[in-house]
C-alpha cells in the first residue's frame, strides 16, 4: 500500500482537506511581503479609529466590514487568480475530492486571516472591549472569516475574472452585512429584525459593539450549512472555477 | 507487499486495455468541431503518439482522456486492469501549459502534486535527481526557465507511477539530456504496464512509439506502427529546394515527380530519388528559378501525412498556405495538386 493511502487510513481528517490545508499555509508563509501587509493594513485602519475615539457604533461598523471584506476578498481573489492561471483546472484533475479540497483551502485561509487580524483585534480589545466579548471574539472571528471565505468561494465560482470577483464580493458582503444589521438599528418586530436574526454576520457586529450578543448560534449554523453545501457541490464549484482560465 | 512481488514475478505487469474511446466526438462552443468519431484503444505497456498539425485535435483528445473535457457523443473508459480494485485509473497528465505554484520551490511543487496524485515525496525527489533538477529544486518555480518548468511538469505527471500517462508536447523546451531522460523514464513506465499517449509534432518521438495515430481536422486518418506507416512512402524521396526568389507557381515536373511550393522554394517528391535531380534542376531553371540549396531526405512522417491528407504536418489550423503542381504543372488538380503549408519539416 502506498504511504499516502496508509495516511488516509489512520487520519481522522480527509486527505483532500489536508492537502489543501498544507498547501495554503505553505503558499501564505512563502509570500512574506503579502503576509506582512495583511497584518499592517488592518492595523493602519483600526489604530486611527481607536485613537480618534470614534463612537462605538461607528467603530464596530467599520471593524465588522473590515473583517467581512478580509474574509470574502481573501478567498475570492486568490482563487480567481489561480483559476485564471489554469491552476484550478490542474487541481480539478487530481484524484482529490474537490469539495474537501475547497473546504481545506477556505478553512486554512480563515485561520491565516485570523492570525493576520490578531494584532488589530488586540488593539480593539485594549481599547476597552468587555472581557466577555473579547473572549468570544476568539471564536466568532475565525467563524466569521470561514463563512466569508465560503461566500468568497461561491463568488469566485460565479465570476469570470478578478474584476468581476471583486465586484461580486463587495456587493454580496455588503448586502449580507446590511442584512445582519451592521448599518442600521431595525425596529422591534420589523421584517429587518426577522432577517437579522438569521443573518450570519450579526455575531461579529454584536461582539464588536461590546453589547450582549445572540448571533453566535446563527453564525455557526451558517458555517455548518455552507460547509456541507460546499462538500456536496464541490465538483460543480471546481468545474465552474476552472472555466475562468478562458479554455473550454 | 509480498503478494505484489509474487504477482510481478509470475504474471508480469497488468495487460489489456487501459483506455478506450468509442465513437467520441467533441464540439467547442459555437459548433466548432473539435473531434469526430474517434475510436481508439490503448493497451498496457503501449506508447501511442498522436501526430497532426496545429488544430487537428491532439490536445483535445488528450484532455478528453484526462477527463478535463467531456465528449459530446460516445464514451471514454479507463480500465484499472485489476477487477478487485474499484478505484479509478491513476492518470499522470502533463498539459501543454506549464502551471505551478510560483512562490513554492520546484521540490515543493513536485512533492505536493505527486502526493495529491497518490505517490510519494521520495518518488518525486528521485525524479528530480534524474531530470537534473537536484541543484535547482529548492529555488522558487517563479525563477525557473521554461525548460526547467517543463521538467517539473513531467516529474509531477510521472512520479506517482500512473497507469495512464498523457503528455502534451513533452519535448518542447527540453534539451537533449532532458529528452533522453524522458525517453528512459517512459520506457520504464511502459515496462511496468503503463499506457502512454503523447501528443507531439516531434517526429523523433513518433519514430520510437509502438503506434502512431495521424489526426487531421478532428479525425484519425491513419493509425499503425511507425514502420507500417512509413512503408506507404518508401521509395519516394523528398527533395527540398530553396530558391533565391519564390516562383509564382510550381513548374511542371518530370514524370514520377510532383512539386509543392513553399515559402522558401519547392518540395519535390520523386519516386526515382536523386536520379531525377538533373531533370528537376533543368525544369526549375527553365521556369526562371535560381537554386540556392538542395536538401535530399528520406521519406518521413510528414510525407505520410501529406500522402494521406494533402497537407503538411506543419500546416496551420486552416491547413493551407501553398499550392502544389504535378507533372501537368497545374495547381489544384488530382492527388498531386494539393494545398500545402508553411515551413516544411526539416531534418538536416
Amino acid at each position: 500500500m502506498a504511504p499516502a493511502l496508509m495516511e488516509s487510513a489512520v487520519s481522522p481528517v480527509p486527505e483532500g482537506f489536508l492537502h489543501a490545508w498544507r498547501l495554503e499555509w505553505s503558499r501564505s508563509l512563502r509570500r512574506r511581503r503579502l503576509f506582512a501587509l495583511n497584518i499592517i493594513v488592518p492595523l493602519a485602519l483600526v489604530a486611527p479609529i481607536i485613537a480618534g475615539q470614534a463612537p462605538r457604533q461607528h467603530a464596530a461598523l467599520v471593524f465588522a466590514v473590515l473583517f467581512v471584506f478580509f474574509g470574502t476578498f481573501g478567498s475570492a481573489i486568490p482563487l480567481l487568480r489561480d483559476a485564471e492561471r489554469g491552476m484550478v483546472r490542474r487541481l480539478a484533475l487530481l484524484p482529490v475530492d474537490p469539495g474537501r479540497s475547497l473546504i481545506g483551502r477556505v478553512a486554512a485561509g480563515a485561520l491565516i486571516d485570523a492570525t493576520q487580524l490578531a494584532p488589530a483585534c488586540a488593539l480593539i480589545i485594549l481599547a476597552g472591549l468587555p472581557s466577555t466579548n473579547a473572549l468570544w471574539l476568539a471564536l466568532v472571528l475565525p467563524a466569521t472569516l470561514a463563512f466569508a471565505g465560503l461566500l468568497g468561494l461561491l463568488v469566485a465560482a460565479i465570476a469570470r475574472s478578478v474584476a468581476e470577483g471583486a465586484l461580486f464580493a463587495a456587493v454580496s458582503a455588503l448586502l449580507l452585512a446590511h442584512a445582519s444589521g451592521v448599518f442600521r438599528t431595525p425596529r422591534t418586530g420589523s421584517a429587518g429584525e426577522a432577517i437579522e436574526n438569521i443573518a450570519p454576520f450579526r455575531a461579529i457586529h454584536e461582539v464588536l459593539l461590546g453589547t450582549p450578543f445572540t448571533g453566535v448560534g446563527t453564525l455557526l449554523s451558517a458555517v455548518a450549512v455552507s460547509t456541507l453545501l460546499t462538500a456536496l457541490l464541490g465538483p460543480h464549484l471546481m468545474r465552474s472555477l476552472a472555466r475562468s482560465d478562458g479554455r473550454r | 507487499m509480498s503478494g505484489d512481488s509474487e504477482r510481478s514475478a509470475t504474471d508480469g505487469p497488468p495487460a489489456g486495455p487501459v483506455v478506450e474511446a468509442h465513437g467520441v466526438s467533441f464540439t467547442f462552443g459555437r459548433g466548432r468541431a473539435g473531434l469526430e468519431s474517434i475510436d481508439l484503444v490503448v493497451a498496457a505497456g503501449e506508447t501511442l503518439v498522436l501526430l497532426g498539425p496545429n488544430g487537428s485535435g491532439k490536445t483535445t483528445l488528450l484532455r478528453l482522456f484526462a477527463r478535463d473535457l467531456r465528449p459530446r457523443a460516445g464514451g471514454i473508459r479507463h480500465r484499472s486492469g485489476d477487477d478487485s480494485k474499484r478505484g479509478a485509473v491513476r492518470v499522470g497528465y502533463a498539459p501543454d501549459m506549464s502551471t505551478h505554484f510560483d512562490e513554492l520551490t520546484g521540490r515543493e511543487n513536485a512533492r505536493w502534486f505527486v502526493r495529491a496524485a497518490g505517490g510519494t515525496a521520495r518518488a518525486a525527489d528521485a525524479l528530480l535527481v534524474r531530470f537534473g533538477m537536484a541543484d535547482h529544486a529548492d529555488l522558487p518555480v517563479g525563477e525557473y526557465s521554461f525548460g526547467m518548468r517543463r521538467r517539473i511538469d513531467l516529474i509531477e505527471a510521472l512520479a506517482a507511477e500512473p497507469r495512464l500517462v498523457l503528455l502534451d508536447e513533452p519535448t518542447v523546451g527540453l534539451d537533449p539530456d532532458g529528452t533522453r531522460v524522458l525517453a528512459d523514464v517512459l520506457a520504464e513506465r511502459a515496462a511496468t504496464g503503463a499506457a502512454i499517449i503523447i501528443a507531439t509534432n516531434d517526429t523523433r518521438v513518433a519514430a520510437a512509439a509502438d503506434r502512431v495515430a495521424f489526426l487531421h481536422r478532428g479525425r484519425i486518418v491513419a493509425i499503425d506502427s511507425p514502420s507500417a506507416l512509413l512503408e506507404a512512402v518508401r521509395g519516394c524521396t523528398s527533395i527540398e529546394i530553396d530558391l533565391e526568389s519564390p516562383l509564382r507557381e510550381p513548374p511542371m515536373m518530370p514524370d514520377g515527380a510532383s512539386a509543392t511550393a513553399t515559402r522558401d522554394g519547392l518540395i519535390v517528391d520523386s519516386v526515382r530519388g536523386t536520379a531525377d535531380l538533373p531533370a528537376i534542376c533543368d525544369t526549375i531553371g527553365r521556369a526562371g528559378g535560381r537554386i540556392r540549396r538542395i536538401d535530399v531526405r528520406e521519406p518521413g512522417f510528414d510525407d505520410v501525412f501529406r500522402k494521406l491528407t494533402g497537407e503538411s504536418l506543419t500546416a496551420g489550423p486552416d491547413g493551407s498556405e501553398s499550392l502544389t503542381a504535378g507533372p501537368d504543372g497545374k495547381a489544384g488538380t488530382g492527388q498531386s495538386a494539393r494545398r500545402g503549408s508553411g515551413p516544411p519539416w526539416r531534418r538536416r
